[in-house]
Formats: C-alpha cells, sequence, structure tokens
C-alpha cells in the first residue's frame, strides 16, 4: 500500500520539475506530487541574502535570455505578473581592456532595439566589424530566423529534423550568406575562437564574443561548435536578468502550481523509482515511505543518478551504462563571489566609454586577447587555476538598476571564473582556495575599477564547485552546467542519445534537466519538449496544437510580447 | 622569353611533388620540371647520417602505413623494386605501463593477418575488447570495409561523396554495428579520446589508440569523424627498407627515365599571372620558367597564397582562412640515439614481444588521460611534468640491418614540443640537451639499459630544427598543420583550396596540408592529379580495364602484404 498516490509524480523541486508539473497540472489535467530533497524549492533558480545584510544575489542562475520562458508565458498569462520579469542593463555585455585603456559596451536591446550605438562603439576598433554587426543584427531580428531558433529550441530531438524545419533552414541560408556570416563546411566544424577570428577584425569584439562562451558552459576550443558561435554574437545584446532575483521565477511557477492543486513535498530525498514489470510504479523514499504514481514518474536529476541510483544498472543494457559513466561534467565549474559594497564599480575605462560602468555582463580582460580564454579553457581542463593575466572574470551589479538587491545607496557586485572541480582539493583546502581566490579577485578588479577596494567591501560570499555540491545533481564536480558542452553532449546527443528523448528504458518514467538539450542554462525548454514526449505518448492536452498557439510562430510572437513587457514595466529614464 | 619552359611547372622537389610530377609524366604526357630551395630532393623523405657513423636515421617521414602508395605501385610497377620497400616489425603498435608492469603489443598485419595473437594479449586485459578487436578488424580489414578506407584516402573532396562511395559506406556499416563500433550521432560528434573509452574497456587499448592519434597530429580532445576506422590502423603500421629516402630515390629514377628536369638550389619567388593565369614561375634569381599548361604548388597554403600568388588575386575571405591556419600542434621532439644494444622491456617478461615493437608508447601506466593532459599543457606551450610525457619510441636497426653498423642499432623517439617560435636559438640549444636528458631518465625506467653508458651518440632533433624544411614554417610543425575538423577533409587546408585548385586559372596545388595530409603518403598528390586529369583532360589509369577503384587499389593493398612477407620472411 502506497503511503500516497499521485497521477505523476516528480522527482526533484528544481526549475525542469516546476516547469513540468505545470504542464501536466494544467494541461494533462493530472494530480502532481514534487519531491524535492532540499529545504527549498527551485533548483538554481536560488537568490540569498548574501555578502552582508540586507543584500541579495544569486548564487546560481543569473543570466536570462528572453526565450528561456516562452511557452510558459503564453500557456500561463500570470506567469510574468506573478514574477517571471524579465530586465536589461543600459548594457548587456562588454569588456574592459587594461592595457591599452579602453572598453567594448554592447548595448542592450531593450536600450538599443536597432543596435546602432553597439555599431557606432564596435566601429571605434573596426568599421568592418560595426557594418557586418548592424547586418547580423538585422539578420537575427527577421522572424524567418527567430523561427528557426525557435525550431531548435523548443522540439525534442526525434521532433526536430522534420521537412519544414528544414526548409525553414534553407531559407535563411542566403541571409546568413548576405550578412558575411555563411556557414559552410569549415565554420560548422570550427570552435569559437576560430569563428570569432574569422567574423570580426577587432580583438575586442573577438574577446567578448569569446568570453560570452564561457558562461554558456562551452570550452572555447572545442570544435564542431560553429553554428553555436555564429548564433551567440547575436546574443550578446539580449542577455538580461529577473527583476527582484532569479527566485522570482521559482515563486511564479510555485503559485501557480499550488492554485492548480499540486503537492509539494521537501526534506524528501528519493531513493529510487519503483519498477514492476518494466514500467514505472512510483517512488521510495531515503524514509522508507512510498508513492505510487498512477500515470507516470518524471526525473529531473542528473543522467547518472537517474540511471545507477533511481533505475538501478540491473535495468539498462551495457552500451547506455558505459555512456552515461562516460559522462564529461568536469569544465564549467565556477567560481562566483558576491560583494557587498558602499559604491558601485567606477571603470577607468570610463574614460574611454561612460557607459561601461553600466554593462550586465562586463569582462575584465589584461588585453584583448581572446587568447587569454583559449589558454584559461585549457588550465581548466588541467584543473589547474592559471596565472593571473589568464584570469578571465566577468563581474555585474544587479543593484545598479534593480534596488531590491541591495539596500538604498549600496550594491552588490557578483563576479563568475572558471575554478577547478569540486573534487580537485580537500575541503580544508578550498576554504584556503576561497580565501586567496577573494585576494587576487581584488587586485585583478581594482586595476580596472580602483574604488574596488577591501574599504569599499562591507562583506564577500565565496562560492566556488565545492558549494556547488549543496545541489546534488551539480555533483560530483559542482558543474553549474550539470554537463559540459562538447559537441556529444550537445542537441541528439545530450546527454546520450538513448536518452536524448526524454524517455527511459523503464516505461513511464520519463527523465529531463538540465543534463538534457538545450541544457546548461536555466531555461524551460528542458522541460517543455519533455512534456512534448509525454504528452505524445500518453495522449494529453497539447497547447501548441490550440488555434494561435501553433508553433513556431506562437513563441516568435511570444518573444516580442516578453521584450514589450519588460520595456513598459520597467521604462528606461 | 622565358630561360626555359615546360608543359608542367612544380613547385618544390618534396614527397607530394614528386609524386604528381610521375603522373603529369607518365598519365599526362607532360614535359615536367621540378624546382626545389634545397640541395636535394624528396622534402620529408629524408635519411641521415644522424647521432653517430655509420648509424641512419628518418629525419623526418618515419612511418609508412601500408595504404601510403597503393595506387603509384599499380600504375608504377618498378616503383618497389626501385625502393618503395615497406616492411613491419612481428609488433606493430605498443605501449608499456609502467607502474602496472604490463604491456600491450597489437601485432602486425604482415605477421598476424587475422589478428588473433593481438586479441589473445588484449584478452589479458579485457575479454570483451579481445572479441570486439576480431570483429572490428573482420569489419576493416575486409574488401569492402577497405573500400571505404581508400575512398576516403584516394579521392579529393569533390569525389568523395558520390552515390557509390555512400552505397559502400552503408553497405559497411551493419558490419559495425555487429561489431559494436558503429558510428551514431554522439560517436560522429565525440573526441578521439571519447569514441576510444567507449568502446573499448581497458585503458591499455585506449591508451594504444589515443597515442596513435597523437601522432596523426590529432588533438585526442577534439572531435573526429576518423574516429571509427581509427582502431584498424594499428596493425599496419610500417617503414621503409634501406630509409625512408630510398622512397624519393625510387621516385627520382622513374622521373628521370621519363625526361623529368630537375632543378635544386632553384627557389620559386612567385607564380608568373597573366589575366587570371598561370604562365609560368620566377625563381628568386630572376630567371623565368615557362608553364605552357600548368604549374603546381607543393608549398604551404600560406607560402602559395601570398609569396607564390599575392594577395591582390585572392578574395579577403580566402585570404583571412589562410592567416588562421593554424599549425602549432604537431611539432615534434624527434631524437636518434646510436645504441650498442637494443633496448630490453622490464616489460618483457609480461611478454618478451615487446621487444620487438615498432611504435612503441612508454607510459607510467595506462591511463590515456596522460596524453590528453599532456595535449593541453603543449596547447599552453609549457612542458608537462614527467608523468604526463607520452612519448613513443623505435629501433628500426633491430629488422633492418642497412639502419646501423653491425651489431648495433639506432633507436628513435617522438615525443610533442612546443612550436619553433615559441624560443630563442639559444634557449633551443638549452632545451634541446635537457631534453635528451629527461628523455633518457625516463626511458631507462622502461628500459634499464637504455643509459648513457649504452649510447654512442645522439641527434637532437626538434620544431626549430624542422625549420630547415621552409614549408613546415613558422613553427616547425612535421604534419604542416594541424588536423582539427576545421582543417580536415573537405576543409584541409580550406574549402577554397580543398580541391586542388586555386583561384588562377592553371595553378594548382597539393601538399602535406591538403587531405590526407599529415603522413609521407601518396594521397595529396594522386587526388591532386585526379582533379587536374579532369580540367585538362588527362589521362586516368583509374578508368584502365583492371584498374577500377576503389577495387584495385584494395588489390594492391593485399598484393603489397604478399610482397612484403615474401621479400622479407619473418624469421
Amino acid at each position: 500500500m502506497p503511503d500516497e498516490t499521485f497521477d505523476a509524480v516528480i522527482i526533484g523541486g528544481g526549475n525542469q520539475a516546476l516547469y513540468v508539473a505545470m504542464y501536466l497540472a494544467k494541461y494533462a489535467g493530472m494530480s502532481v506530487g514534487v519531491f524535492e530533497r532540499r529545504h527549498e524549492i527551485g533548483g538554481g533558480l536560488t537568490t540569498e541574502e548574501m555578502a552582508a545584510p540586507g543584500f541579495r544575489g544569486n548564487t546560481h542562475a543569473v543570466i536570462q535570455l528572453p526565450w528561456y520562458h516562452l511557452p510558459l508565458h503564453r500557456d500561463f498569462p500570470e506567469f510574468w505578473d506573478y514574477g517571471g520579469q524579465l530586465d536589461q542593463h543600459l548594457c548587456s555585455d562588454g569588456a574592459v581592456f587594461r592595457n591599452n585603456q579602453t572598453c567594448l559596451a554592447i548595448y542592450s536591446e531593450k536600450h538599443d532595439p536597432d543596435q546602432e550605438r553597439t555599431a557606432k562603439e564596435i566601429a571605434r576598433f573596426s568599421e568592418r566589424d560595426a557594418e557586418k554587426w548592424l547586418k547580423l543584427r538585422k539578420n537575427w531580428r527577421e522572424e524567418s530566423v527567430q523561427r528557426v531558433e525557435m525550431d531548435m529550441l523548443f522540439n525534442p530531438a526525434e521532433l526536430r529534423g522534420t521537412p519544414e524545419m528544414f526548409e525553414r533552414q534553407l531559407a535563411i541560408y542566403p541571409k546568413l550568406v548576405e550578412a558575411g556570416v555563411e556557414p559552410d563546411s569549415l565554420v560548422l566544424a570550427s570552435n569559437f575562437m576560430r569563428v570569432a577570428r574569422e567574423f570580426w577584425e577587432s580583438p575586442e569584439l573577438q574577446y567578448c564574443a569569446v568570453r560570452f562562451a564561457l558562461s554558456s558552459a562551452f570550452d572555447v576550443n572545442q570544435p564542431g561548435l560553429g553554428m553555436v558561435a555564429l548564433g551567440e554574437a547575436s546574443t550578446l545584446p539580449t542577455i538580461s536578468f529577473v527583476r527582484g532575483g532569479t527566485h522570482q521565477i521559482a515563486h511564479a511557477a510555485h503559485k501557480i502550481l499550488v492554485r492548480d492543486g499540486c503537492k509539494f513535498f521537501t526534506h524528501c530525498e528519493v531513493d529510487k523509482v519503483i519498477i514492476e514489470n518494466g514500467a514505472a510504479k512510483g517512488i521510495r523514499l531515503a524514509d522508507g515511505s512510498q508513492i505510487a504514481a498512477r500515470k507516470l514518474v518524471v526525473s529531473t536529476l542528473n543522467p547518472a543518478q537517474l540511471c545507477f541510483d533511481l533505475i538501478g544498472r540491473e535495468h539498462l543494457d551495457y552500451r547506455t551504462v558505459r555512456r552515461v559513466e562516460a559522462l564529461e561534467s568536469s569544465f564549467l565549474c565556477l567560481m562566483w563571489y558576491s560583494f557587498a559594497l558602499r559604491e558601485a564599480p567606477k571603470y577607468e575605462a570610463a574614460a574611454f566609454n561612460p557607459d561601461i560602468n553600466e554593462t550586465f555582463w562586463l569582462g575584465m580582460a589584461e588585453d584583448a586577447d581572446p587568447e587569454h580564454i583559449a589558454r584559461e579553457c585549457h588550465y581548466q581542463k588541467l584543473r589547474k587555476f592559471p596565472p593571473l593575466e589568464d584570469y578571465c572574470p566577468a563581474i555585474w551589479c544587479h543593484s545598479l538598476v534593480d534596488p531590491s538587491y541591495a539596500p538604498a545607496g549600496m550594491h552588490i557586485a557578483q563576479s563568475e571564473q572558471l575554478g577547478p572541480p569540486a573534487p580537485t582539493y580537500t575541503e580544508r583546502e578550498w576554504l584556503e582556495i576561497k580565501k586567496r581566490y577573494a585576494e587576487e579577485l581584488i587586485s585583478i578588479w581594482k586595476r580596472h575599477a580602483p574604488n574596488v577596494n577591501w574599504d569599499n567591501i562591507i562583506g564577500v560570499d565565496s562560492n566556488s564547485p565545492y558549494d556547488c555540491l549543496r545541489q546534488t545533481n551539480c555533483g560530483p564536480n559542482g558543474n553549474m552546467a550539470i554537463l559540459d558542452c562538447p559537441p556529444y553532449q550537445r542537441d541528439a546527443n545530450r546527454p546520450t542519445p538513448e536518452l536524448a528523448n526524454h524517455r527511459t528504458p523503464v516505461k513511464n518514467l520519463y527523465a529531463t534537466g538540465s543534463a538534457w538539450h538545450p541544457g546548461g542554462w536555466a531555461a524551460s525548454a528542458e522541460s517543455y519538449n519533455c512534456y512534448k514526449i509525454i504528452a505524445g505518448d500518453l495522449g494529453l492536452g497539447k497547447p501548441w496544437e490550440e488555434p494561435g498557439k501553433e508553433e513556431p510562430d506562437s513563441l516568435v510572437e511570444q518573444q516580442k510580447i516578453t521584450k514589450k513587457n519588460m520595456r513598459e514595466a520597467f521604462p528606461t529614464n | 622569353m622565358p630561360d626555359e619552359t615546360f608543359d608542367a611547372v612544380v613547385i618544390g622537389g618534396g614527397t607530394t611533388a614528386l609524386y604528381a610530377a610521375m603522373y603529369l609524366m607518365k598519365y599526362g604526357g607532360m614535359s615536367v620540371g621540378i624546382f626545389e630551395r634545397r640541395h636535394e630532393i624528396g622534402g620529408c623523405l629524408s635519411t641521415e647520417e644522424a647521432a653517430a657513423p655509420g648509424f641512419r636515421g628518418n629525419q623526418h617521414a618515419t612511418m609508412m602505413f601500408n595504404w601510403y602508395h597503393l595506387p603509384y605501385y599499380r600504375d608504377f610497377p618498378e616503383f618497389w623494386d626501385y625502393g618503395a620497400q615497406h616492411d613491419q616489425y612481428l609488433v606493430s603498435d605498443g605501449g608499456i605501463f609502467r607502474k602496472e608492469q604490463t604491456c600491450l603489443a597489437i601485432y602486425s598485419e604482415k605477421d598476424d593477418p587475422t589478428q588473433e595473437r593481438t586479441a589473445k594479449e588484449l584478452a589479458r586485459f579485457s575479454e570483451k575488447d579481445a572479441e570486439k578487436w576480431l570483429k572490428m578488424w573482420n569489419a576493416w580489414g575486409s574488401d569492402e570495409g577497405l573500400a571505404v578506407r581508400l575512398d576516403q584516402l584516394f579521392l579529393p573532396a569533390e569525389f568523395r561523396s558520390t552515390q557509390e562511395v555512400l552505397e559502400r559506406q552503408v553497405a559497411i556499416y551493419t558490419k559495425l554495428v555487429e561489431a559494436g563500433i558503429d558510428p551514431d550521432s554522439l560517436i560522429l560528434a565525440s573526441s578521439h579520446l571519447r569514441a576510444a573509452k567507449e568502446w573499448w574497456e581497458s585503458k591499455e587499448l585506449q591508451y594504444c589508440i589515443a597515442r596513435l592519434v597523437l601522432t596523426g597530429a590529432f588533438d585526442v580532445n577534439q572531435n573526429a569523424a576518423e574516429a571509427p576506422g581509427f582502431p584498424a590502423q594499428l596493425p599496419i603500421l610500417g617503414f621503409n627498407r634501406g630509409g625512408t629516402h630510398q622512397i624519393a630515390h625510387s621516385a627520382h629514377k622513374i622521373l628521370v627515365a621519363g625526361g623529368a628536369k630537375f632543378f635544386t638550389h632553384a627557389e620559386v619567388e612567385n607564380v608568373i599571372i597573366e589575366n587570371g593565369s598561370a604562365k609560368g614561375i620566377r625563381l628568386t634569381d630572376g630567371t623565368e620558367i615557362g608553364a605552357r599548361k600548368l604549374v603546381l604548388s607543393t608549398l604551404n597554403p600560406r607560402q602559395l597564397v601570398f609569396d607564390l600568388i599575392g594577395r591582390e588575386h585572392v578574395e579577403e575571405k580566402l585570404a583571412r582562412r589562410v592567416e588562421l591556419w593554424e599549425d602549432t600542434f604537431g611539432c615534434l621532439m624527434w631524437y636518434s640515439f646510436a645504441i650498442h644494444e637494443a633496448p630490453k622491456y622490464e616489460a618483457a617478461a609480461f611478454n618478451p614481444d615487446i621487444n620487438k615493437t615498432f611504435w612503441l608508447g612508454l607510459a607510467e601506466d595506462a591511463d590515456p588521460e596522460h596524453i590528453a593532459r599532456e595535449t593541453y599543457y603543449m596547447k599552453l606551450g609549457i612542458w608537462p611534468p614527467l608523468e604526463d610525457w607520452c612519448p613513443t619510441v623505435w629501433c628500426h636497426s633491430m629488422y633492418d640491418p642497412s639502419y646501423a653498423p653491425a651489431g648495433k642499432h639506432v633507436a628513435n623517439n617522438e615525443c610533442v614540443g612546443p612550436p619553433a617560435s615559441a624560443h630563442t636559438e639559444k634557449e633551443w640549444l638549452k632545451i634541446k640537451r635537457w631534453f635528451a636528458e629527461e628523455l633518457i631518465k625516463l626511458w631507462s625506467k622502461h628500459a634499464p639499459n637504455m643509459n648513457w653508458d649504452n649510447i654512442i651518440g645522439c641527434d637532437y632533433n626538434t620544431p626549430y630544427d624542422n625549420l630547415r624544411m621552409k614549408n613546415l614554417a613558422p613553427h616547425g610543425a612535421m604534419s604542416g598543420g594541424d588536423r582539427t575538423p576545421y582543417q580536415s577533409f573537405e576543409n584541409r587546408p580550406t574549402p577554397e583550396l580543398a580541391n586542388h585548385r586555386t583561384p588562377i586559372k592553371n595553378l594548382y596545388c597539393t601538399g602535406g596540408q591538403w587531405w590526407v595530409g599529415t603522413n609521407a603518403g601518396g594521397t595529396e598528390s594522386y587526388s591532386c592529379y585526379r582533379i587536374i586529369a579532369t580540367d585538362l583532360g588527362l589521362g586516368k589509369p583509374w578508368e584502365e580495364p583492371g584498374k577500377e577503384e576503389p577495387y584495385s587499389l584494395v588489390q594492391q593493398y593485399r598484393l603489397e602484404l604478399e610482397r612484403m612477407r615474401k621479400t622479407f620472411p619473418t624469421t
């Protein structure tokens, strides 16, 4: 006799769990139970008081791109009002280059929809790049291009190769050629470094394009990512964040789920999926209680937890076991610090362009050579900190545009940089490293912004790959993206071809999470795509088939609405 | 008025120049002039007295895969007799793993045609691997498997995806599935290391595969479509009897007999271009040579585009791509040691045949991560700690007395090193000595008799020394260019140049920077000749009755092994 029964049982209470639960509750009319090991739901959507009293920082996900939650905005119109509210800084991306006392600011879409201001800044380094930037921008705003983007993001692998999609891809090819970014065989086989060098003349723009790759969990030296690299340049003006903290998104999802009757269980670690005759019947918790699932179980844990803990090797074939064992997750481990400040950073490079002080994702570079980033990646693969000149941190300061992040008149600035995976050091060593790294980072930072010194700093919160283990699905390395994103762990290979379509070898057991396509971000595509598969298998409600919601057009339309919401809710003064 | 005129003018006198000239002369019916900057033709087919008097070493190419010269044997039946005589060791490839006190020997196709001896050795580490190895060999070693491999090797990009070629690939697919090495989307996107780890259980075999990958100037951490066929390369490593340079002699004899003319100490300044078409070449001494039909460059893409052609004739996109050509990875420390006694490995206690191995990896332990780490260190320009050194060693004199005086031996090694440009001349001088000490320290841990008492002399060859071949500049990469996915297949050296045509009419190009590249085989020149013959309507031996491809090449492959076994019987 199970202790409790639901139509759908969800293992894990992170972002993907919440999103898939929303669809199962509302569009499939199921009763849903969500089981989370920690004291809190939301997973990577977390905002905590940190660094000092009254200061708040996002301990995990911080970047939001406008496409992240498009189906949720469309299918749950209250999602924005409940807390899924995006905003942008004046400049969405940029970098300061110390040696030549310059900087490059990429203005945000919100403030510079045509990218003319950005082009003007780029033209200070290369006229040719400025011209190409505008062409690329124009290209990417075209609906035909956005339709292709939506096709690729919001469909599981088996639905991604339809003839209609191929036709839409072919249709945009001549436009890419016209913009001077033709993706021929060489580009497709290239890495981020090679693509940046091939398409852009100015090392400054190359640096910005390549630095953002790290934040998307890509090794900039890894070939076979040319098309991603190409798309990434047009992502730079769209980088956004969540008003009130990333955790607000979890609150929005939570409110919707509570309304729809979903039940939440925290401090509930799941031990196993109960399997009978090859089908999932429910779950067993670590405390021995059993929860029955009438229709399905969804796991949102990582593939190793799914296969070896929840399912068990005895239910898997040799090849799947081997592939899951071989999954690589040691690259996107981050040093992620928060500094409570009296005064926002003031960069010397502001003499070159004052707006650099109001940049969201800001790279700090010794000089504009992207080779520093390539070298930092190699060091990361060797599990070593690089020499200081190859440190390529990115920093941000949300309190510049959102007062909820810090007490009045004060600021909180955060940083991201690659760091060795958690098992490289012992607990005690990490303690030392965390202190040392803060000193090193400030020594670099104050060379760019002299007011970022220990007199200006009220408190520090040090978050390392070791600390990331608070989310056990980021284990064993403390990888913020769960899995690295080499070509063999992307697209139809993420996490493995056998699992990519969200089905498992166990009937009625489905799986999703950041280890699935597109992965590595706090988006909703992983769970939406999983629901698409479930809905197909079990004959559930399909909002994307409702009149007016046909895809990809409804998603393209939704993106416009989301951007309009942003401009209207938080007008530029 | 040109000072001299030929139908075909070939720039450079290296491997690919000689091979292409052979076809232009015999099958194109052309008069051919070959212009070489150095005192000697043959390029990397070079064997010199090295390390001590009476000892000889190959300074550049040393490894000969069994497929390197197949069309040449078919189309120039005297090629073998004149000097292109491949042979194999008893053991083709292997690795010694010091901490485990084990070793793995991959027996050569010559001596173990069914690979059962190899499988027996593999079974000592993993039964599953042994079984899979036999199936793998059954798939790739079959006529159908060979045909698929040879299609990829001996066709230029634009002929590589015909209906027939694709059909042959599909036909072999089921055999690969059966062997458990089918290339699905994950494998096609995998790094060499990831593929090796996926397919093979034993780290020992993973290590041997990954180490040979490095020799191919591939970064083991990068994805490579070559991975599915790669394990089948391990049993087919050979060398050339009498020194690699004998192959150049063989080509030279054939060319001289056919009337080709050679000019050494003749550096080419540029190609003479009129109305977008190549008319000849200008030498640095001002001499002009007319070309009635075509000019063929065998220099590297930078020399081709910026020196021979000139930027003004080239589109910006191509110029940029050639500027971005990457060639810092395949830089090698390549030493020759004249020794009294051949190396005797402690691992011979595990398998005595390890002493008779050609391409032998010396590893601290069997973890292929050492190779991945060595690669990252090299990309950073840092020498790895000694436990991450992954040298390979060989000793031709065990099989071929011509390499050393009677009773003595010459042993060589290859190890990745920093690009020439990373250090000054003076620094290189120091590094060269330091490296010899480090290497011997490591080598003697595996083979105690490899110590300085056993060593008569040592010849140091580094990326810096490689600059003697100007087309390897500026970094001295032996491979001429790294084999990243964006510099492989139809991207080698760039999509615009991959089919051996240039923006200049009648100017063709080939060399180690074209596909297949990074080896001393005849693939790049044969593919180039196919393009030229198609464009200009020249003789096409592959269309002659009995020479249809790929099966005439498959037949040549079998014949070569037979010749090898007959001429150099295993004692």
